[in-house]
């Protein structure tokens, strides 16, 4: 008969068995390679590594009466994306939200403005300018609703431009709006103090975009992380953890054209680039935004797609032209002469470099022009002309440049540079910020002979041209100052006639070529990379313009 | 007469017992104070503040003087410490500069999600280490040792980014086996959520379970060698049972301490993993909110990490003394 430290020690044991069991059990069901998460299963593409990866299968099958519109399969789909937006209220945000994938899918602009193309109706069904050019009219679409039910109105409209007139992030912005008026219940107008050519673009952007008054009023603090209900877009949204991701679900009663395809997207960030590509390989998200063209040749060895959008922002090297070395023109462009734009391309992997060369817009934008004298690569020339600067003014021949980012994109950029600026006889220092908050200040305070940073190429010239280069402008870091220059950016904001707006900035390329105040060199422009499943991405700046269109080929 | 001696006894026992916990909540407070007036006064050297970072580029002065005078950026850092400490006392940890949310809901979301990982890191560290340590031990120097010593080795030099990489290269690109990156909450979907934490938990567990095999091993061998174990032998007491009973519980108050900084340490120091994995957790969000220059999440973080820290060195010398009743004589002793 056993005794009963003998029948204790086989319970123990027997408890240890069935523990182990339920453990190995529990690791397999986690680990197992066939639970998919979501639909990742399903729309994991057939690269080299995943062979264990399906085809895809529409949940339902297509409904025989339904139109050609209306669609048929619906799903969840994951982005990865760099970073999350600063807010989701478009006035208690700076700088401009269009460009931000979750932003553009909860929200509508007045008007729709497309990359080269001209800017069309959006939730304003019509924009016109008065024939003294010092208001704009725009009758308000009629049958759009909030995501709260509630309509949107010219009463509507103007909350919403009054509130950006109030905003300290987007007053600046708006200043050139002096009045908004309601005409009738459909019906606004803005009042200008001077003409504004560039005023569709600036409706546009995030200022245009048109949030419930309703929700505005009852949510107040809470908006700007939990805009529930607030928007008009194809899609609602459903959460924001801050951090982690950023979750859309479809809007039934969406007003536009085309109509959502998904039932949900989550926006997930994934800051570490090789974590992002990483997650798109393993079919964890069907869509990553990058910056690195590195990323983007290996994904589509591996069997994605990728979606080059024309460039919408670019690094920039801001010379201070009120501080030696840069005050001097000699110097400005033996910084340019130096740099052999193909072959810093070539190293980095990035074509665009190439096409950006020295001018303020790359050879893919609309408003490029050729005009004046690039400087294109001369060691020798500049090598004189930092000779001849040595010579008459007495002073070295060297800076320190300021940049940020441990990024080795960014690293290599500044090493090619800095090489390329010893080889013409100028001495660099480098000097890496703790963070972009130091950059900021270093250009806020104008202490600096140098610095990386990047500009925004937005579709509309005046934006970034008129804030980087009007000598009177507070975003003018390089504070440069030139009459003319002032002169052609006054006559691109002002001209009504899209021909005299491109001769205005034809011209204020032309200035720029020749006194080089800045380098716009490699582009950060994003890509977007997706499984081949994933259709509907245009080729914008920034993350798909139309969320609504995406959706499973 | 006996039972009233007896009774005093237990008395004057209680007594220094309570006075010892006093002494020690009162030095994890003045801990908790100096380590929250280092950060304040360090945050704040941090080139730019809050206003440069929330304002747009070449934002007139005068926004960003009204800014940060609404932000209370002016005031002396002192002064406005104290007014931090106040509100703190009062459990009001402030609102995001950002997004406007209450910083004790920004750290309880992160927390959740750091407090998961570092639970199932020590689970996972301490069931291997363990395990590997008392093998190690009981055959020191043979092949078994000897290959547990080099896989320790390993385990602590490799880089944990290094094998977070491969881990997502193989186990997740390869093989489909788990998510390349995120965290779904338990309460989400209990299994997915398991497999969401394997990787991480394994990239952060494999060196500290290394850490811990390591300890284990040195302690008992140490301990094997005493006249209790060799007693126990004579006594014919079975070796399983002398390793697990009378050996490891005595080899184990080293691991105790290990353990308890081990998981202040997690806590705020998985910054790297929870990266490559995209783990929103807390070192993930001290290091955004420092590039963001959220001052009042910085703080919140810190003050969170430090009380876990205090609290897990509070409960590692309350465990000690139950463990070991000499460290309780000895403190009734002074």
């Amino acid at each position: 008969m056993p005794s009963n430290r003998s029948m204790a020690r086989s319970a123990r044991r027997r408890i240890c068995r069935v523990f182990g069991v339920v453990l190995c059990a529990t690791l397999l069901v986690a680990g197992g390679p066939g639970s998919g998460r979501g639909v990742s299963a399903a729309n994991r593409p057939k690269t080299k590594s995943a062979k264990t990866a399906k085809p895809v299968k529409a949940t339902k099958p297509p409904a025989p009466a339904a139109p050609v519109t209306t669609p048929v399969v619906r799903k969840k789909m994951v982005v990865g994306t760099i970073t999350e937006p600063a807010g989701l209220d478009p006035a208690a945000v700076a700088g401009d939200l269009t460009g931000v994938a979750s932003i553009i899918a909860i929200y509508d602009q007045l008007i729709d403005t497309p990359w080269g193309k001209p800017p069309r109706p959006g939730l304003a069904e019509s924009f016109t300018e008065s024939p003294d050019r010092l208001s704009w009219t725009l009758r308000v679409r009629s049958g759009v609703k909030f995501h709260d039910g509630t309509d949107l109105t010219a009463d509507a409209v103007k909350f919403n431009l009054d509130r950006h007139r109030k905003s300290r992030f987007t007053g600046v912005a708006v200043s050139v709006i002096k009045g908004v008026d309601v005409i009738d219940p459909m019906t606004v107008r803005l009042s200008l103090d001077k003409p504004y050519g560039a005023l569709p673009n600036l409706l546009g952007g995030s200022i245009g975009i048109m949030l419930s008054p309703k929700a505005i009023q009852e949510k107040g603090d809470v908006l700007n992380r939990q805009p529930t209900d607030a928007g008009t877009g194809p899609y609602i949204l459903k959460e924001w953890l801050p951090g982690d991701r950023i979750t859309v679900v479809r809007n039934p009663d969406y007003w536009g054209t085309p109509k959502p395809r998904l039932d949900q997207i989550t926006f997930k960030m994934i800051s570490d680039e090789q974590s992002r590509l990483a997650a798109l390989e393993a079919g964890d998200v069907q869509s990553i935004v990058t910056q690195s063209p590195g990323t983007v040749r290996r994904a589509v060895g591996d069997g994605f797609v990728a979606v080059d959008p024309p460039a919408a922002g670019s690094v920039a090297i801001f010379f201070n032209n009120a501080k030696p070395p840069f005050d001097d023109i000699r110097m400005r462009r033996a910084a340019a002469l130096a740099l052999d734009t193909t072959a810093i391309g070539a190293a980095l992997g990035d074509e665009r470099a190439v096409k950006q060369g020295f001018g303020l817009w790359p050879t893919d934008n609309p408003w490029y022009s050729p005009a004046g004298e690039a400087p294109t690569f001369d060691r020798a020339a500049a090598r004189a002309s930092v000779n001849d600067y040595i010579r008459t003014s007495g002073l070295d021949a060297s800076f320190t440049i300021l940049y940020v980012g441990a990024g080795s994109s960014t690293l290599d950029y500044i090493r090619l540079l800095t090489k390329y600026w010893g080889d013409a006889g100028i001495a660099v220092k480098t000097s890496a910020a703790a963070d972009f908050n130091q950059l900021l200040l270093a250009l806020g305070t104008r202490q600096f002979e140098a610095v990386v940073f990047g500009v925004g190429l937005d579709k509309d010239p005046d934006t970034t041209a008129y804030s980087v280069l009007r000598s009177t402008s507070p975003a003018n870091f390089a504070r440069y100052k030139n009459v003319e220059m002032d002169a052609a950016l006054d006559d691109g904001r002002s001209a009504a006639d899209p021909a005299a707006r491109k001769a205005a900035y034809a011209r204020v390329q032309e200035i720029f070529r020749r006194d080089v105040p800045f380098l716009v060199g490699s582009s950060g422009t994003a890509h977007i990379v997706s499984a081949k499943t994933v259709c509907g991405i245009e080729a914008t700046g920034g993350f798909p313009a139309k969320t609504a269109g995406i959706g499973n080929c | 007469m006996r039972r009233r001696r007896i009774g005093q006894v237990a008395i004057r026992g209680l007594t220094v017992q309570v006075g010892r916990m006093a002494r020690l909540l009162g030095s994890a407070m003045a801990v908790l104070v100096l380590v929250s007036v280092a950060s304040f006064w360090l945050t704040n050297l941090l080139p730019g503040d809050p206003a440069t970072s929330l304002l747009p580029p070449g934002s007139p002065p005068e926004a960003t003087a009204q800014l940060r005078a609404e932000l209370r950026l002016d005031d002396p850092v002192p002064a406005r410490f104290i007014h931090w400490a106040a509100r703190v006392a009062q459990g009001d940890l402030g609102t995001s500069y950002r997004t406007g949310e209450p910083v004790i809901d920004v750290l309880r979301r992160a927390l959740l999600v750091t407090g998961e990982l570092v639970m199932l890191v020590q689970l996972f560290a301490l069931a291997l280490g363990v395990a590997v340590g008392v093998a190690s031990a009981r055959y020191a120097g043979g092949w078994f040792d000897r290959l547990a010593q080099a896989a320790a080795f390993g385990a602590m030099a490799v880089p944990g980014f290094v094998v977070a990489l491969v881990f997502l290269l193989v186990f997740a690109v390869r093989l489909h086996w788990f998510p390349a990156v995120g965290f779904v909450h338990l309460t989400d979907d209990p299994i997915e959520n398991l497999r969401s934490m394997v990787m991480p938990t394994v990239t952060l567990g494999l060196p500290l379970a290394a850490r811990y095999a390591r300890l284990v091993r040195a302690e008992m061998i140490a301990t094997l060698q005493g006249n209790h174990i060799l007693l126990a032998r004579a006594m014919g007491i079975p070796e399983r049972r002398i390793h697990v009973r009378h050996a490891l519980r005595q080899s184990s108050f080293s691991l105790l301490t290990i353990f308890g900084l081990e998981c202040g340490l997690l806590l705020g120091g998985a910054v790297v993993v929870e990266r490559v994995f995209a783990v929103p957790g807390l070192g993930m969000l001290i290091v955004e909110s420092v590039s963001r220059r959220e001052y009042l999440i910085i703080q919140g973080a810190v003050l969170l990490v430090g009380t876990v820290f205090v609290v897990a060195g509070l409960a590692t010398d309350v465990a000690q003394s139950l463990l070991d009743p000499r460290i309780r004589v000895r403190g009734a002793a002074t």
